[in-house]
C-alpha cells in the first residue's frame, strides 16, 4: 500500500506543458541476471568485475530533452520512458554516466531508480508522465 | 506459383535448420529507427551471440542534426569470429572522409571520460565510418578496458580529445588493427599505457596535434602513418616492425625502419585544411610530392582509405590521393554544362 502511495505521489496528471527532461531506464532483467552460482563462481576477477557492471533493471540509460522523438525499441519490454516536467535537461543529463572507480568500470550506469517503480511503469504502460519529486527516488549505486 | 512459393519456404527452414548463423540486425537513427542512440543499442542487445549463433549489425542511418551525446559501453556480450559485432553507418551518417560534413553522425559529448569503453564484446567487433566529437570532458574517444582478441577500428575521425591518456587507448596485449583513422586538435593519439605491442597494428593513420600535446602514435606497430605537431614526440617506443612513417620531428626515423621522412611541418601544403573547427587532413598531392617517400602496399589486408576510395598509390595517412577529384562530402563545387545542338 505504502509503495503504491509513494507511486501515486510520483506521478502527475499533466496535461498542458511542456516536459523539460525525458529519462530512459532499463525495465527488463540482464541476460547474465539468470546465471547460476557455479557459473558466477568459475569467473575470473576480471569477468567478475565486468558482470558486477552489467545493467540492471531500473538504470537510467540515457537522459534526452523534453519532446525527444524516441525509437521504435526504446520502448517496453526493453525500456520505460519517465517524463519529468520543470526541470533542464543541463541538470539531470550526467544521470546518465556509468560508475567508474579509476579506470575500472564499477557499473555501466552509476543511477537507477527503484524496482518496483519501474513494475508499475510497466503496468502503466511503460511512458509516465512524473512530477519533479522524481529525481528524489533515484539512487546513487557510488 | 503455389509450388515455388512451399519450394522457397522448405529451403528457407533448411537452411535455419542446418546453417543456423543469422544476423540480428538494429538501427540507430535520429528519428524513424530501432534506437536514438548507440548506447541503448548496445544495452539493449547484450547477449551470448555465441550460443544464439548470430551476428549482430548495428546500422547507424539518415542524417543528424545534433551529437549522440551519451557515453557508451560494449560488454557482456560473448563473440567469435562469426558471431561478431559490427557497427557501420549508412551513406547518409557516414563522414566521408570530413569532419564537418552536414548530417553526419557524431558520437558526441556531455559527460564521463570514456565515450565508447570496450571490454568483452570486443573480442570480435568492428567499428567504422563514424565521427568521435571529444570536445566536451572526454578524455578517450575509444578505449580498451582488457586485451581483446580481434577488434578493428577503420575509418574514423577522432577530434578534440582532452589531455589524460591516448585518444584511441589499447591494450599491448590486444590484437586491435586501426587502419585509416583521421586525428586533430588531440592531446594524443593512438597508444597503448604500458608495454610495447607488435600485436596492435596502426596502418595509415593521420595525426595533426592539439598545441601544448604530448605523444602522437606511442607503443605500436605502425606503418604508413602522418604525425605531426605533438610537442614531446610524434611517435614514441614504436614497435621495431614499424616503417614508411612521416613525422614533423625526427620520431619517424628513432625505430629500425628502412623508409621514412622527418620534419615534415608545413601542414597548410600537404593537408586540405589545417584550421582550427574547419581541419580537412584530406592529401593536396601524392605522397612522394609532398614528402619524399611513399607508402607501403598493404593490399594484403585492405585496398580502401577513408573515404572508400580504392588505394592504387597507396599515400601515407589515411587519404588517398585522387588527381582532379573534389573531396568526398563537400570539399568542392561541380559544374555541368549542357551542350545543346
Amino acid at each position: 500500500m505504502k509503495k503504491i502511495f509513494l507511486f501515486l505521489l510520483f506521478i502527475g496528471i499533466i496535461t498542458n506543458f511542456c516536459y523539460s527532461a525525458e529519462f530512459l531506464i532499463m525495465a527488463k532483467n540482464h541476460w547474465k541476471d539468470y546465471w547460476n552460482q557455479e557459473t558466477i563462481n568459475g569467473l575470473s576477477d576480471k569477468e567478475l568485475t565486468e558482470y558486477n557492471a552489467r545493467s540492471q533493471k531500473g538504470d537510467i540509460i540515457v537522459v534526452r530533452p523534453d519532446g525527444w522523438q524516441w525509437g521504435r525499441l526504446e520502448t517496453l519490454p526493453s525500456y520505460i520512458i519517465v517524463k519529468v516536467p520543470n526541470l533542464s535537461y543541463e541538470d539531470v543529463k550526467d544521470y546518465q554516466i556509468p560508475l567508474m572507480e579509476g579506470e575500472i568500470l564499477r557499473k555501466r550506469r552509476r543511477y537507477n531508480i527503484p524496482a518496483s517503480f519501474v513494475d508499475n511503469a510497466i503496468s502503466a504502460g511503460g511512458v509516465l508522465t512524473v512530477t519533479s519529486q522524481f529525481i528524489t527516488a533515484i539512487n546513487d549505486k557510488q | 506459383m503455389k509450388i515455388l512459393t512451399i519450394f522457397l519456404t522448405i529451403t528457407l527452414v533448411f537452411n535455419q535448420l542446418c546453417f543456423g548463423l543469422s544476423q540480428i540486425y538494429k538501427t540507430v537513427q535520429e528519428s524513424g529507427g530501432d534506437y536514438t542512440t548507440l548506447e541503448a543499442c548496445l544495452n539493449d542487445n547484450e547477449q551470448d551471440l555465441v550460443t544464439a549463433d548470430c551476428y549482430l549489425d548495428i546500422e547507424i542511418c539518415g542524417t543528424w542534426t545534433a551529437d549522440d551525446t551519451t557515453a557508451c559501453t560494449l560488454h557482456n556480450y560473448t563473440t567469435d569470429a562469426t558471431r561478431k559485432i559490427t557497427i557501420y553507418a549508412d551513406s547518409d551518417s557516414t563522414h566521408d572522409g570530413n569532419a564537418w560534413k552536414s548530417g553526419a553522425y557524431n558520437l558526441g559529448s556531455t559527460a564521463g571520460s570514456v565515450m565508447l569503453l570496450i571490454s568483452d564484446g570486443g573480442n570480435y567487433l568492428t567499428i567504422k565510418d563514424i565521427i568521435f566529437n571529444c570536445s566536451g570532458r572526454y578524455t578517450y574517444a575509444i578505449q580498451e578496458y582488457k586485451a581483446l582478441t580481434s577488434p578493428s577500428y577503420e575509418n574514423l575521425i577522432m577530434h578534440s580529445s582532452l589531455l589524460a591518456s591516448s585518444t584511441l587507448e589499447v591494450k599491448w596485449d590486444s590484437s586491435s588493427f586501426i587502419k585509416n583513422v583521421m586525428m586533430f586538435d588531440v592531446y594524443r593519439g593512438i597508444g597503448t599505457p604500458t608495454g610495447v605491442s607488435n600485436t596492435v597494428v596502426c596502418n595509415n593513420v593521420t595525426i595533426l596535434a592539439a598545441d601544448g600535446s604530448s605523444y602522437g602514435i606511442l607503443r605500436v606497430k605502425c606503418t604508413n602513418c602522418f604525425v605531426g605537431n605533438f610537442d614531446t614526440e610524434d611517435y614514441y617506443s614504436l614497435s621495431d616492425e614499424s616503417d614508411y612513417n612521416v613525422s614533423s620531428d625526427t620520431s619517424a626515423g628513432d625505430e629500425a625502419v628502412s623508409t621514412y621522412a622527418t620534419g615534415k611541418t608545413s601542414y597548410s601544403d600537404y593537408f586540405e585544411n589545417v584550421s582550427d573547427g574547419t581541419e580537412d587532413l584530406r592529401l593536396k598531392d601524392e605522397d612522394q610530392n609532398l614528402w619524399g617517400i611513399s607508402g607501403t602496399d598493404l593490399s594484403g589486408t585492405f585496398t580502401d582509405d577513408i573515404e572508400g576510395d580504392t588505394r592504387n598509390n597507396w599515400d601515407i595517412g589515411c587519404d588517398e590521393y585522387v588527381a582532379g577529384a573534389p573531396p568526398a562530402g563537400g570539399g568542392g563545387e561541380q559544374s555541368i554544362i549542357l551542350i545543346l545542338d
